[in-house]
């Protein structure tokens, strides 16, 4: 059954010290960016004028949009290290012969490859979680004296829905290339690339339209929409989305493939 | 019952294993050996869907292995080349195997102990010893009670007293009506152990049959290998 698979690969995942170390690595950096993401928070709460506006980047803008693009981009900047975590679980099936008892232990390579898909998912569904509870605490602590229930409103907890997609799909992605080219360094460098291509803008100024099938593009597109950031976004948060989704389906259809056909080494 | 018919493995123009084809019975202990390189390693890999055959079927009681659900409770297997990683406790290693196949928890323990590794079940693999690694890779093969082993060289880096564990575990195991497919490179060792024997060289089989038929007119099991593969000792040096 499918759930002892995902079950097996969690497993497999948690007991490995490196993954261990990669995880405590993002909620650190996580904590660590928080004291100056509660100024932010702060800073918004006290600009807040009595139309519930507040002056952001030199323009009057919803305060309750700004804290939530705030939140978000918390989020982003902390997920830079999500690749690794998939590159190390993916990458973890090559050393020693691990794919042989893999294999051996589910001789269907299809199912093999989407329970490790699935027990990557929720282990990045998880820290996505941990991450928006964090945010919120913080936050909340930030705004109690203004508007508390911002922390609970549809629009915040569709951004907590945007983050769990991000977080989601760009470890996913990350995996998945891991699964391709079986080498952990080389889905890290991959991953280290796809993000120096949005970071430097060199796709954008050629052409934003292939700029925003970048999945790092993709995923400002995605959670940035209400940012103030300096650099233009090329798409929409529902393309960005789109485009997230379609490079985890392609990228698990190449592993399923690449797995089943060739020799379990 | 293990059925290999007609298998060939070619890697571009070589071809590893060339129309292999024997049997494996229950009740018995099939020896599988050959030289370094003759094709023992490839034929398991094919035998257990790892590796896919150009031509020809390996079947497990009727079956090829991919096909089996909850394979581990068919088939138990070691693997020349396929370890626990290092860094991975030995329980760690053996929970998330028995979890794939729904294989419960308690079982873990009991094959800890059955190869003595109960002690060192908190200990990382990369703190065992060649011998403990083995075992630790017996009690892997051990975890779905299977009816079948197929073992690729288990008694590499074990202690003489190792070595006569194994022997006797395997022999009570084929007793119950087991089926035991057992690679080495090691005659002595095997012609202990097995009752049938097949040879191969060069990836080709060269000899089946029973013990005492590949060795009549020889003085031991290591005569008849060197005499049915026409090599010398030290010649591949």
């Amino acid at each position: 059954m499918m759930i002892n698979i995902v079950r097996s690969e969690l497993t497999k995942a948690y007991t490995l010290p490196r993954v261990q170390v990669v995880t405590a690595a993002l909620v650190l950096l996580f904590l660590a960016i928080q004291p100056g993401s509660s100024d932010t928070y702060r800073e918004v709460a006290a600009g807040v004028d009595a139309n519930q506006m507040v002056l952001d980047a030199g323009q009057l803008t919803d305060a309750a949009t700004v804290l939530i693009g705030y939140v978000s981009a918390s989020t982003l900047n902390a997920g830079l290290l999500l690749p690794i975590l998939g590159a190390v679980i993916g990458g973890a099936e090559f050393r020693h012969g691990q794919l042989g008892l893999s294999v051996v232990a589910v001789p269907n390579r299809r199912r093999l490859v989407v329970g490790k898909v699935l027990a990557t998912g929720l282990v990045a569904s998880g820290i996505s979680m941990l991450f928006s509870l964090i945010s919120s605490v913080v936050a909340w602590f930030a705004i109690k004296d203004w508007n508390p229930g911002l922390l609970v409103s549809p629009n915040m907890l569709t951004a907590h829905a945007r983050l769990l997609l991000f977080c989601l799909t760009i470890t996913l992605i990350s995996l998945g290339v891991t699964l391709v080219a079986r080498r952990t360094l080389i889905g890290i460098i991959v991953s280290v690339v796809l993000i120096m291509l949005t970071m430097t803008q060199v796709v954008a100024l050629v052409s934003p339209a292939v700029d925003a099938l970048l999945p790092w593009s993709a995923s400002r597109n995605l959670l940035l929409q209400d940012v103030f950031n300096g650099v233009p976004l090329t798409g929409s948060a529902l393309h960005g989305g789109a485009v997230l989704t379609c490079w985890v389906m392609l990228i698990v259809i190449a592993s399923v493939i690449i797995i089943q056909r060739r020799d379990a080494r | 019952m293990i059925e290999i018919k007609d298998v060939t493995k070619k890697y571009g123009a070589k071809t590893a294993v060339d129309q292999v084809s024997f049997t494996a019975a229950p009740g018995r202990v099939t020896g599988f050996l050959g030289p370094n390189g003759a094709g023992k390693s490839s034929t398991l890999r094919i035998l257990l869907g790892l590796d896919q055959a150009t031509s020809g079927t390996a079947l497990i009681d009727g079956q090829p292995y991919p096909s089996l659900t909850q394979p581990m409770r068919t088939v138990g297997a070691i693997l020349d080349g396929a370890s626990a990683v290092p860094e991975r406790r030995g329980v760690d290693h053996l929970r998330w195997l028995a979890q794939s196949n729904r294989i419960g928890s308690q079982r873990i323990g009991e094959v800890l102990e059955t190869v003595g590794l109960a002690d060192a079940a908190k200990v990382r693999v990369r703190k065992y010893s060649l011998g403990m690694k083995q075992r630790l890779g017996l009690a892997a093969a051990l975890l779905g009670e299977p009816r079948i082993l197929v073992l690729d060289e288990p008694v590499n880096g074990l202690d003489p007293e190792g070595i006569r564990t194994i022997r006797g575990f395997l022999r009570r195991y084929a007793e119950q009506g087991n089926t035991v497919l057992l690679s080495s490179h090691l005659m002595g060792e095997t012609a202990e152990t097995v009752d049938d024997i097949v040879i191969i060289d060069k990836g080709r089989i060269i000899a089946t049959g029973e013990l005492g038929e590949i060795t009549d007119g020889h003085a031991s099991l290591e005569e008849a290998f060197f005499s049915l593969t026409s090599s010398q000792p030290g010649q591949s040096w």
